[in-house]
């Protein structure tokens, strides 16, 4: 009954969603039938648009792992990593990729299923398991070629002017590279069409975004799943319609005060990574009148792209991506979460403390004092693991979800 | 006019409690048990004790507010309350200048702040380990071969402390076993556990910023131990309830009777 209806108020766009995201994964694996060279890589970095550019087929390993999470495919794919013994304290996408790439993957036993790289293709600039990954997808797939780039972890505000040379020379070394190897040419026009098509993804992603301010807000944390095209269609028409349609609908329900539950009572901010096997937690604030409307993730995908050289926008992309949300001071953190909080109209902070994620989970004892102190915001800890289920306690969550509800429902004299 | 009665019950991992309260917030009576492998049970079995105690029928119950981790289990519940507004709310009650609310149940710590007129202003809790809680302790007591009653006062007899490296509880366990195969006195063992255990709790409350007057409830209360470490840490002196582990179920039954007043008020 819950379930029932709390899925009519959902956004119509999440049905689509669900479509683009197995046609995608059909793509990958239909253009490795195909002879399509297929090439492994991390998210947020300007080798999507150029790969969309040069019609070779982009693989997201890193984004693979939160769908393995919502399928239960994940138990199996940590049983064989911490076989291999890779310790449950790392990071559980790389211990997911690792998993997959060594087990189930070589035994195909999943209907959905990852294509085989033939180049592998690593950034640096972002957090250490990203790429770690990549050293051990070196090993898993020798036949596969290699490109590494060395970006700098530079904090957004600190990116110069060298720093940005460098990621240019780093960028045309890629585009020959992939030129090389594959035979496929480049023509600038095409660039500039895929730059233009993702820079117009990222005003929508922004447009959308910015409607989350309406009370009550058209949608909910719980369908942040609609950044999938941010993170793999990064650059094609396809994004751009879905984000379009995504747009209209969420305009249309914040003007017409449609809201995500019957009366939104409470505004939440979700910090860190959701639990990517369970979103449905969200409803245990939902049911009492709370809704997560906005989060720490989304803001990760803001990256305008107006440089007239697409190489050098590409580029810039490249240095920025990592330093949005998870490579950044304890500082900028602590002031994007204040600024979300104060933006959305928020009357609690859940801050996930996530054991899959040291980055983004530093620094939330700072957060948490300088949202009281600041902004007189209550928040709550949640102890959990955006992608390993054994690190979440069901009864745990739902008492301080509770709890707190019941606290900042009191403040509201509600 | 009859004198209207409110039944808060607390279904605790360890133990459930129930008390009963009149119109005036007097304790009428309550109950303290073992919760066992099933909380709906518990419930029944503390809800039908208290009333063979009392000889009150259900019906002269107005209104009945369930706590704790089993709370959703309790079926004669009228609503359903989580254990932090509830501990908030009875430790208030009792010591209306409390502003910090520590509570160590059996497989949780929280640290409630509270602001002038009894409203949570913020809470924390242990993170997803049980080390440090009552369940913590009773297994050292075990290991110890000693009751959970004696564990406080004799670890004040302690000369000297042992420190105790790891807070999880299997292998603070083993730690133990081998300061026993040691022949190290059980006093100054437990001295390092109780040192551990509020070290552990110190840093929620700093965590927090918590503020006096600091009132402590649950089982562990009972402790004598953890309190004077406790207190050494703080430098202050600690409030103890009367009977600090009915605090939740309190709680619980004058948020009943609360609700009882509001819903009056809007007929």
């Amino acid at each position: 009954m819950d379930n029932k209806e709390a899925s009519q108020k959902r956004l119509q766009a999440a049905k689509a969603l669900n479509q683009l995201v197995f046609r995608y994964y059909q793509e990958c694996l239909e253009a490795k039938a195909q002879g399509k060279p297929v090439g492994w890589m991390p998210p947020m970095n300007g080798a999507i648009e150029l790969f969309y550019a040069l019609g070779l087929q982009p693989v997201f390993p890193e984004n693979w792992s939160p769908l393995c999470a919502a399928f239960g495919y994940t138990p199996e794919n940590f049983r064989v990593s911490e076989g291999m013994g890779y310790s449950r304290d790392l990071c559980g996408y790389l211990r997911n990729i690792v998993g997959y790439v060594h087990g189930p993957m070589k035994e195909g036993q999943w209907p959905l299923a990852l294509p085989e790289p033939d180049l592998l293709l690593s950034f640096g600039g972002g957090c250490v398991p990203a790429m770690k990954i990549f050293h051990v997808l070196e090993h898993r797939f020798p036949q596969a070629l290699v490109y590494s780039a060395d970006l700098p972890q530079v904090a957004a505000e600190e990116v110069g002017e060298h720093h940005l040379r460098y990621a240019i020379s780093e960028m045309n070394r890629l585009i020959d590279f992939l030129t090389q190897t594959t035979g496929c040419k480049l023509d600038m026009d095409r660039l500039k069409e895929t730059v233009s098509l993702s820079d117009r993804a990222s005003a929508l992603w922004d447009e959308i975004m910015a409607y989350r301010r309406f009370v009550p807000a058209p949608f909910s944390a719980a369908e942040i799943g609609i950044m999938f095209v941010m993170v793999t269609r990064q650059g094609t028409r396809e994004a751009v319609e879905f984000l379009t349609q995504v747009r209209d609908e969420v305009r249309e329900r914040a003007q017409n005060k449609i809201g995500v539950i019957e009366e939104e009572q409470i505004r939440l901010f979700w910090d860190n990574i959701p639990p990517w096997y369970n979103l449905r937690l969200l409803r245990t604030f939902e049911k009492m009148g709370g809704v997560v409307v906005a989060e720490t993730y989304s803001s990760a995908w803001s990256i305008r792209l107006t440089d007239d050289d697409p190489i050098k926008a590409l580029a810039r992309k490249s240095l920025l991506s990592y330093s949005q949300v998870s490579c950044v001071s304890i500082k900028k953190r602590r002031d994007d979460v204040l600024r979300a909080c104060r933006d959305y109209a928020i009357d609690g902070a859940i801050l996930h403390r996530n054991k899959s994620c040291a980055p983004i989970t530093l620094g939330q004892m700072d957060i948490q004092k300088a949202l009281e102190k600041e902004l007189g915001i209550p928040s709550v800890l949640i102890d959990g693991d955006h992608m390993d289920e054994r690190n979440f306690s069901r009864g745990q969550f739902q008492m301080r979800a509770e709890a707190f509800m019941e606290t900042l429902k009191d403040r509201k004299g509600l | 006019m009859m004198n209207k009665i409110y039944a808060g019950i607390d279904i605790g991992s360890l133990t459930t409690e129930t008390v009963l309260i009149d119109d005036q917030g007097a304790v009428v009576a309550s109950n303290i048990s073992s919760t066992g492998p099933n909380s709906r049970w518990a419930a029944e079995r503390s809800f039908r004790h208290i009333q063979k105690e009392t000889g009150l029928s259900p019906n002269r119950i107005t209104h009945i507010v369930a706590t704790g981790y089993g709370r959703a289990s309790a079926p004669m519940a009228h609503k359903t309350m989580t254990e932090i507004t509830c501990h908030a709310r009875g430790a208030y009650y009792l010591l209306p200048h409390t502003r910090t609310v520590i509570d160590i149940g059996g497989q949780d710590c929280k640290v409630i702040k509270l602001g002038s007129q009894g409203n949570i202003i913020n809470f924390v809790m242990n993170d997803k380990c049980a080390a440090g809680t009552g369940r913590f302790l009773e297994v050292m007591a075990q290991a110890l071969e000693i009751q959970l009653a004696d564990m406080g006062p004799l670890s004040l007899k302690s000369q000297q402390e042992i420190a105790i490296s790891s807070m999880c509880t299997v292998f603070a366990e083993s730690e133990v076993i081998s300061l026993v195969a040691e022949t190290r006195p059980i006093e100054d063992i437990l001295n390092g556990l109780h040192q551990a255990v509020s070290t552990r709790l110190v840093g929620m409350l700093n965590q927090l910023g918590a503020e006096p007057e600091v009132t402590m409830c649950g089982g562990v209360a009972k402790n004598i131990g953890i309190v004077t470490k406790i207190q050494e840490k703080l430098g202050l002196t600690i409030n103890l309830p009367p009977e600090p582990q009915i605090i939740g179920a309190l709680g619980a039954a004058l948020i009943a009777r609360d609700l009882v007043r509001k819903a009056g008020t809007h007929e």
